[in-house]
């Protein structure tokens, strides 16, 4: 056993309304200046709340010419920040070994808006609809591996509000893998109408610009910005003699499952994630000087954190600094984290804390060290960074300066990771376990559909489909593993989020007004929601995150899933992705996004996934082993199936093809599964998005009844491939140590 | 309008905008309390049910300590309304 990599940070880059560049923000920062303004992006007029921070942007100036229709702001944002990244970290674009995790919430929606919400009157070839190509949440992901490339992965993930900081947690996960030679960790949200009305909707704006912890608090304040982290295993870093601005020594992600816009009133669960943050640096609550808090300014989010923090410091709250950001900055949703993260690690690099701006009178019920007006010189050792966000995912990361040693404990032992339950939702209705290699036999008519999706009426009234699917698929898969849902997470695809829901809410607003949008469906729109909805209805409390990308949107789940699990974060989690019918997606998005339009289906595919001593432990069976999962980007394809074991005997083995059209024969000639047995997955299962994830569910089925030992599952979406090999688990399990 | 057809109309409302298709006019009672333990409702339904009664009745519930005085019950609301339509 062994410590893994250190992570330095050897570059950050930013835009915020405070400025183009990390440094310029934290000089603004510091300065206490504040970048919420009248809103000028769109007609915020006739609201309560007219104000944000938005930045002056001239997408133009930094988007490739003949593509100028077809980035959104978020993209854009993204570029500026990525770049000032690997210029601050002095790699050149292009450099190798690259991956990039993104997080966000609103991708191209602010472009998508005005096409989605007259969409009858919109032709489809009409140049406007092009805007959408922007649309899904993986789009800016993609476009940053264009210009930056040649990357190794990309992740995109969605937990809300706490949606970059997760991001950064993946790139950490990579590195202490030894995955990854170099992240690009971070975020992008631009503004967009849909957010700034439903936040007023939910009366969670305040009118002036907010004030965290402040007794007069009265919401808080939208933003804009990108930001990333550039993270690098500490060998590689002092490889090239990189500057190191300080090290991420440790982070945790878990869920409430609470309520989707409430935080949990006594501050558990983020106690939780601070406690946890804490123990994988290796650092006491004694040793932390600085905490940069999520302080949105709301009455509940403000109240909520102190009481976390006032658990896990106690009397150590008289000595440690806590300061928000957004008070000036603005809250920047998917971008906050990073955002955050970037200014915390300036804040050790250069002995400076940033102050709270905005607070004026603070609130004598949550009695912390404030930094009030400007920054002050401070050499913090040890500084946490906290996000929380809507349906309840937080994220804690723990930073450390640069001079300090490592502390942190030895890794959990690397031990083999193995699928112990699955489910399906598709043209064979629900199917658990074996049954779903049901999908696989030619013989097997499949026509029952998915139908209406029993759940209980009460705590699911407010469920979409979407939420309804993942709520059930979870459910299943976890009975079908006889897990129960205490400390499991859940990582759910979607390639798209809930296209029809939202644009529900943008047409009632155009025909309404602002005033009547609908505060109670808002919560649902995030990319997240149906996560977070189905963590909370069956309970899950551990990592509950939601990942995007397109056709592999399962894929990018399951591998998402496999790194948290290897790390040993968590010990068991439900990985899928549920794609049902939406008339939007299926009439613009797909053909648009993927290019195909005939004959589309629905469906879902959802995985128990589990470390081994885990399932021992609890006396679970095995359906499968996951021998290796990898993604490849530009061209390494070959590389990659090149790379696993040779099948076994070619009846006892088998391809599954999970992405519709995809023939995978061209890559598959000349290896040493050209001659195995190929199942194209969405022939029997649809044509959809998530036919990758019920790819997967069917391979762990045929191994996991015997029916074969070996499964290369294949999926592709434009410009990468994700290749996943699953084995039969071993005969004579090894008992615990 | 009738006080017992405006209670029936803002059950039917109560039903189709908070998603408590599970529920039919019959179950709620006039009295029974909205929030907290009665039909389980919270914060994000009182400010869907302020939207809802404004845009179908033309009146605005105040914020704060009164909306939920007036949001005790059908009848609560009922009475608000029928003020209204009087002031």
């Amino acid at each position: 056993m062994s410590r893994p990599e250190r992570i330095a940070i050897t570059g950050v880059g930013a835009i915020s309304a405070l400025g183009q560049g990390a440094r310029a923000s934290w000089r603004a920062l510091l300065e206490g200046r504040r970048g919420i303004r009248p809103v000028r992006l769109f007609d915020a007029g006739g609201q309560h709340c007219s104000v944000a921070a938005e930045i002056d942007l001239r997408l133009e100036d930094v988007v490739p010419a003949a593509e100028r229709q077809e980035w959104s702001r978020s993209d854009g944002l993204a570029l500026i920040a990525a770049r000032e990244a690997l210029a601050d970290a002095r790699l050149a674009a292009g450099a190798a070994g690259l991956s990039i995790a993104i997080g966000g919430t609103t991708g191209g929606m602010f472009e998508a808006e005005a096409v989605l919400s007259t969409l009858e009157q919109t032709p489809a070839e009409d140049r406007a609809v092009q805007r959408l190509l922007s649309y899904p949440l993986s789009t800016t992901g993609e476009r940053l591996a264009r210009v930056l490339g040649p990357v190794e992965r990309v992740a995109t993930v969605c937990s809300a509000c706490s949606s970059s900081a997760s991001a950064i947690g993946q790139g950490a996960a990579w590195i202490e893998q030894g995955r990854a030679r170099a992240v690009l960790a971070g975020g992008t949200d631009g503004l967009c109408s849909l957010t700034f009305t439903g936040f007023n909707a939910l009366g969670a704006l305040d009118a002036a610009p907010c004030r965290p912890f402040d007794a007069e608090r009265a919401g808080l304040s939208l933003g804009e910005a990108a930001a990333f982290l550039l993270l690098e295993p500490e060998s590689a870093a002092r490889a090239r003699g990189a500057r190191v601005y300080g090290w991420l020594s440790g982070w945790a992600i878990a869920a409430e499952a609470h309520h989707i816009t409430h935080p949990e009133p006594t501050g558990e669960t983020a106690a939780r994630l601070l406690h946890a943050a804490l123990g994988r640096a290796g650092r006491t609550p004694g040793e932390v000087d600085y905490v940069n808090a999520h302080g949105t300014a709301t009455r509940h989010n403000d109240a909520m954190e102190w009481r976390a923090l006032d658990r896990v410091f106690g009397a150590e709250l008289e000595r440690l600094f806590v300061s928000s950001c957004k008070g000036q900055l603005g809250h920047t949703l998917g971008a906050a984290g990073a955002l955050e993260a970037v200014m915390t690690v300036l804040a050790l690099d250069q002995a400076m804390l940033p102050p709270t701006g905005g607070l004026t009178t603070p609130d004598p019920a949550l009695p912390l060290r404030h930094v009030r007006g400007e920054g002050l010189a401070f050499g913090a050792n040890v500084a946490l960074s906290s996000s929380f966000g809507f349906g309840g995912t937080g994220c804690v990361l723990c930073f450390e300066k640069a001079s300090l040693a490592d502390r942190r404990p030895e890794a959990a032992p690397r031990e083999p990771l193995v699928i112990t339950g699955a489910c399906c939702l598709g043209p064979g209705g629900v199917l658990e376990g074996v049954d779903c290699a049901r999908h696989a036999l030619p013989d097997e008519t499949l026509d029952a559909g998915v139908g209406e999706v029993e759940l209980d009426a009460a705590r699911s009234r407010r469920f979409d489909r979407a939420a309804r699917w993942v709520a059930l698929g979870a459910e299943r898969a976890l009975a079908s593993a006889s897990l129960g849902p205490a400390d499991v997470g859940l990582i759910a695809g979607s390639a798209y989020g809930n296209v029809e829901r939202s644009v529900e809410f943008l047409r009632r607003v155009a025909s309404r007004g602002p005033r009547f949008a609908n505060p109670a469906e808002f919560p649902h729109l995030v990319p997240s929601a149906a996560a977070g909805n189905a963590s909370i209805y069956l309970g899950l409390s551990g990592p509950v995150l939601t990942v995007s990308d397109l056709q592999t949107s399962g894929e990018q789940a399951f591998g998402v899933a496999l790194d948290l699990l290897s790390l040993g974060l968590t010990s068991a989690l439900v990985a899928g992705s549920a794609e049902p019918s939406d008339s939007v997606v299926a009439q613009v998005l797909a053909p648009l996004c993927t290019g195909r339009s005939e004959g589309r289906g629905e469906g879902a595919g959802f995985l128990v996934i589990e470390r081994r001593q885990h399932v021992h432990g609890r006396g679970g069976r095995e359906l499968a082993e996951v021998l290796r999962h990898e993604q490849a980007w530009s061209g390494g394809a070959e590389r990659l199936i090149a790379e696993g074991s040779a099948p076994a005997a070619a009846e006892r083995a088998r391809v599954l093809v999970g992405t519709p059209g995809f023939d995978a024969g061209a890559l598959l000639a000349g290896t040493r599964w050209a001659d195995v047995p190929r199942l194209e997955v969405s022939e029997r299962v649809g044509q959809h998005e998530a036919a990758g994830a019920m790819a997967l569910c069917i391979a762990a089925a045929l191994i996991g009844s015997g029916q074969i030992d070996h499964a290369l599952v294949i999926g592709r979406s434009p410009g990468r491939i994700y290749v996943t090999e699953l084995g039969a688990p071993a005969r004579d399990p090894v008992s615990a140590p | 309008m009738e006080l017992a057809a405006l209670k029936q109309d803002i059950k039917r409302l109560l039903i189709e905008e908070l998603d408590l298709k599970h529920l039919s006019a019959e179950d709620i009672a006039d009295d029974a309390p909205l929030f907290g333990d009665g039909l389980g409702l919270d914060s994000l339904d009182a400010l869907q049910l302020a939207m809802a009664l404004e845009e179908r009745f033309g009146v605005a519930i105040p914020a704060g300590d009164e909306a939920r005085a007036i949001f005790a019950s059908v009848a609560s609301i009922a009475a608000h309304l029928e003020a209204a339509r009087q002031a």
